[in-house]
């Protein structure tokens, strides 16, 4: 892989923001126990996160730390409203499947980094860039995630039986963060293996 | 006054039994895996966990008695749904505002840590979610005080666990690949296991 082809990549696998940097466990770990969650997840995810982080960008230059990040996240708790019902509307049963997790997006750990950073230093194709890595970074796993775990608990893919339940309680917490680690440990063994590991993550 | 006492007995019993709930059958880490990432940067920074866990179980208290008296204002329906989270957000950033003013009248010299927890706890998923869950109850005021509090015990007891085994999970003992943050996962997946089976819950086998 040449190096222009490894940082396109960068964010998206081998600095992947839930795999290395340990960030938005929670929707994964407890909400993704079928593709269809994954699914609703990823959207909501994608339009809190990227419109809240653009629409911030534009906010005044002298705004102070505390009141940029309270805008910020006042922005995201709006732009909930939209994408709860966007993904009810496209997955419907969504938001009674999800719970929390759908609401709790609202402070996941990007908007809150980014909102009370100087996202506007950044110039904005850079920051559509970079959001469009974490999005789709985030996006694979949580739906690989629950690709399997909807296989090894209900032996389906998208609600279509395929064969008889293998783990049963794969749609358990427990089950998501042994899940996860594997995963993590996987994503670092290539690291390794291609020289870009860190021991402290 | 044999009124008065049982209904004292019946709000204490409440009260801890809401405590035991929140701490293990609905942990907000081993449960319902919130507020990890901050908490694995505290761990990681070797900060101090102990005041990070309780600016979290203030806040958690205080966000759980104001969702007491606000939630009944709402009504059912899908319109509060979407209503919920906006205002709760709210109610945290006043939280916020008001513990930094109250910091930046202080003179001790942890100051600079108390704002630097402050700054990562306050929009922590811990506290949102609290909220968001203590809609599954039906509260009084005496257990609305013990989700919360429960909530932070939690929490705490969470962090304890994996900041004790850290060092441990990073050391050379454990195959690179796996070293630091993967063994973290796989650990409190083994313990989010344990907890599982002490409630009284059999795997399917």
């Amino acid at each position: 892989m040449d190096k222009k082809r490894k940082m396109r990549s960068h964010g998206i696998f081998f600095s992947n923001i839930t795999l290395v940097q340990g960030i938005l466990l929670a929707p994964i770990v407890v909400a993704a126990t079928t593709f269809y969650n994954a699914l609703g997840i990823t959207v909501a995810f994608s339009v809190i996160t990227f419109f809240s982080v653009f629409i911030s960008s534009f906010l005044g230059k002298g705004l102070p730390y505390v009141l940029r990040l309270i805008i910020h996240i006042l922005i995201a708790s709006i732009l909930f409203i939209p994408s709860a019902m966007l993904v009810e509307w496209l997955m419907p049963g969504s938001q009674e499947n999800l719970g929390i997790y759908l609401p709790l997006l609202i402070t996941n750990s990007i908007v809150v980094h980014i909102g009370g950073t100087n996202a506007e230093n950044v110039r904005l194709i850079v920051l559509c860039k970079r959001l469009l890595k974490t999005i789709v970074g985030f996006g694979w796993v949580i739906c690989l995630v629950g690709i399997v775990r909807e296989w090894l608990s209900y032996g389906s893919f998208w609600q279509i039986k395929l064969s008889t339940p293998w783990i049963p309680v794969a749609v358990y917490p427990f089950a998501g963060f042994i899940l996860l680690g594997f995963l993590a440990a996987g994503v670092n063994g290539l690291r390794l293996y291609r020289g870009h590991f860190k021991e402290d993550v | 006054m044999n009124q008065l006492e049982g209904s004292t007995i019946w709000y204490t019993g409440s009260f801890f039994s809401i405590i035991l709930v929140a701490v293990f059958l609905d942990n907000t880490v081993l449960t319902h895996a919130l507020g990890m990432s901050s908490m694995l940067k505290v761990i990681q920074k070797k900060r101090d966990y102990t005041l990070f866990c309780m600016i979290i179980t203030v806040i958690t208290i205080l966000a759980s008695l104001v969702v007491y008296f606000i939630n009944p204002l709402f009504g059912s329906g899908s319109v509060s749904y979407y209503i919920k989270p906006f205002v709760y957000v709210l109610v945290i950033s006043i939280f916020y505002i008001a513990a930094l003013l109250l910091i930046s009248q202080s003179s001790g010299k942890n100051r600079e840590e108390f704002s630097y927890m402050l700054h990562i706890s306050a929009f922590n998923c811990v506290i949102l979610g609290a909220m968001l869950l203590a809609n599954h109850f039906t509260m009084t005021l005496s257990t609305a005080i013990g989700f919360g509090l429960g909530s932070g015990i939690g929490f705490y007891f969470a962090t304890i666990l994996i900041a004790e085994v850290y060092p441990y999970l990073n050391s050379e003992e454990i195959p690179k690949p796996f070293r630091g943050f993967p063994a973290t996962l796989i650990f409190i997946g083994i313990i989010s296991m344990a907890l599982y089976g002490i409630i009284g819950h059999r795997l399917p086998l």
